[in-house]
């Protein structure tokens, strides 16, 4: 009975009401987007690279090393011999290790010059090995094998033929096209930015370079494909290589003998706790978008509880009426409650519908972008807390107008002006 | 759209970044802060401990008095306990191997050559433990500060069969848990 009378009563002030839900459904949203990012960006980076001891890849900081050899974002300031990954690689404590050359790209997506030690050895999440959802490994020189969403968005299929670009523009200006790949494997989709990359040999990297120099190719120098096979194709640098340790008993003395090897400036990180690093130094940046983003709703609901109040001058003949036809004091009280509670549940609604849908809409981006990998459910047992608190939230600060509903409502409304 | 991303996380790299140095390497030497190395394997502990002498024993130079020889002795009769550097919450261990080197007790050392002087001195300790089961341990806290008032910050980092991971210590956070 209240609450069909506080609906139509909401109804009567439909736009007060309507503007006091949306500015609701921003703070809401707010405060789960940023919530649900933080959670998402936090889990999808950290399940990217899993059972990896070290790293290893020219001198620089940790993070910018992580960010370019695993996720594709940024550029390596330098490539490291290939003698110094051959002398590394060949310890007798080394398990296993994976090369990486990068620098081409494939209509946007990174081109990754790999081993098929990379197929093997390279895990994710709770250390999941890839799975080719079609085909196989590569093979040959001009062989190549495709992410997930390269295949699904460039409908790819095994025995496609493919041509690399060089550097790493969305549009390349300077084609590897007389030297074209085939597509021999497609890997199952994995969540992480092995979806996002084409991966080749070290030795086809090497052969469609083997004519260029300078960044451009060398005119009236022109090695064909079948030609570029006769050459040594072994490469003269890398990026970065993986590392897996036979026992991690040793990892931190590896760690050490590169870190201060003197015949090359390398570094070697380990991922995960590069990984906690990041989030120790972003910790301070995430604490404040969350405490911004709870300002935001608290000061909706503040502007809730206003609205109702300043509804209550206008609504005294109502609120003397409702007393007069028999409605006891505290179910004025319970009405403007329930109104406050219907404004927040609905500002609610609206705002997790609208994060879901901004969710939808810009994930590929950001998996495309930024190789985060968001789902789009924002609801988590911490979520219906932040609700619960919400509702909390409106409910004692809907006590003001309520309390004034309460008290005032008989005296003031019937006195007759003149 | 990129960038606005990039230059935040790449900016943060600039802090972490060491300079490129052949055949003209040096360590990094903070006084104040040290380095905590665990690695837990199968029911093997490894334990590295490394720390500008400074934060010990006060000087980085051979020990001129008495006193100072005092400090110097007590400093390593500390570290030869274990216990001080790291003690687990649960999980018996007992301790296999322990390996102190102080700061001026390498002969190997070479002389120092005329006109040059060695201007910092470290200890390194490293101890192999032995347990009954050692994925049992959870937070592990240091006591360190207690016995140095020199340090200031003690970097942690921890590999074990799940992960790595890493954790920042000073004195008023003294514990850490290793999942």
């Amino acid at each position: 009975m209240i609450l069909k009378l506080a609906i139509a009563s909401l109804w009567n002030r439909k736009l007060t009401v309507t503007l006091t839900v949306l500015s609701i459904a921003v703070g809401v949203f707010l405060l789960l987007g940023v919530e649900h990012i933080r959670s998402e960006a936090k889990s999808s980076f950290s399940k990217t690279v899993s059972g990896v001891d070290l790293i290893v890849g020219a001198r620089t900081g940790p993070l910018n090393l992580l960010l370019y050899s695993v996720f594709h974002i940024g550029n390596a300031s330098n490539n490291i011999s290939w003698q110094s990954y051959r002398e590394f690689s060949q310890k007798p404590e080394v398990a296993w290790s994976i090369p990486i050359s990068l620098g081409d790209s494939h209509k946007g997506y990174r081109v990754v010059g790999t081993s098929r030690d990379f197929f093997e050895h390279f895990h994710y999440g709770q250390k999941q090995n890839l799975v080719f959802r079609s085909g196989r490994a590569f093979d040959g020189v001009y062989e190549a094998v495709v992410g997930a969403q390269v295949a699904k968005t460039l409908d790819y299929q095994p025995g496609q033929s493919i041509t690399l670009a060089h550097g790493i523009a969305k549009v390349g200006f300077s084609k590897h096209d007389d030297k074209p790949f085939i597509v021999t494997g497609i890997l199952a989709p994995t969540g992480t930015p092995v979806d996002q990359a084409v991966y080749v040999s070290l030795a086809g990297i090497e052969a469609i370079h083997i004519d260029w120099q300078g960044g451009v190719r060398i005119l009236g120098r022109s090695i064909g494909a079948e030609d570029a096979l006769k050459h040594d194709l072994t490469p003269k640098s890398i990026t970065a290589f993986m590392v897996g340790l036979n026992s991690k008993i040793s990892l931190f003395s590896l760690q050490r003998e590169i870190n201060n090897y003197r015949d090359e400036a390398l570094v070697g990180i380990m991922p995960g706790i590069t990984l906690m690093e990041l989030w120790q130094m972003v910790g301070a940046l995430e604490n404040i978008l969350q405490l911004i983003s709870i300002l935001v709703l608290f000061a909706t609901l503040m502007g809730l509880s206003t609205m109702l109040l300043a509804s209550m001058k206008e609504r005294e003949r109502e609120m003397a009426v409702l007393r007069a036809i028999g409605a006891h004091a505290g179910s004025l009280f319970f009405l403007i409650e329930i109104e406050a509670l219907v404004i927040t549940i609905t500002g609610i609604l609206v705002g997790s519908t609208a994060l879901c849908i901004a969710l939808l809409t810009t994930r590929a981006e950001l998996s495309e972008q930024y190789g985060l990998f968001i789902g789009i459910n924002p609801f988590t047992p911490l979520t219906f807390q932040y609700l619960l608190g919400i509702l909390a939230v409106s409910f004692s600060l809907a006590l003001l107008p309520s309390i004034s509903a309460y008290r005032n409502s008989l005296g003031s409304g019937l006195v007759v002006r003149t | 759209m990129k960038s606005r991303f990039l230059i935040p996380l790449l900016s943060l790299c600039l802090f972490s970044g060491p300079s490129l140095a052949e055949n003209r390497h040096h360590d990094a030497h903070t006084h104040g802060a040290a380095e905590l190395n665990i690695v837990i394997e199968n029911d093997t502990v490894l334990i590295e401990f490394e720390s500008p002498a400074v934060n010990l024993i006060g000087f980085e130079h051979k020990p001129r008095t008495d006193a100072q020889q005092l400090e110097l002795q007590k400093a390593l009769a500390l570290l030869n306990d274990v216990e001080i550097i790291v003690s687990f919450e649960k999980g018996e261990c007992r301790v296999t191997e322990t390996h102190i080197r102080g700061p001026f007790d390498n002969a190997d050392q070479e002389e120092p050559e005329h006109g040059k002087r060695e201007e910092h001195s470290e200890f390194h300790a490293t101890y192999s433990l032995s347990c009954q089961d050692a994925s049992v341990i959870g937070s592990v806290s240091t006591r360190l500060f207690d016995h140095f008032p020199g340090f200031e910050a003690i970097r942690v980092r921890w590999v074990g069969s799940k992960g790595q991971g890493s954790a920042l210590l000073n004195n008023q956070s003294t514990i850490f848990s290793i999942e």
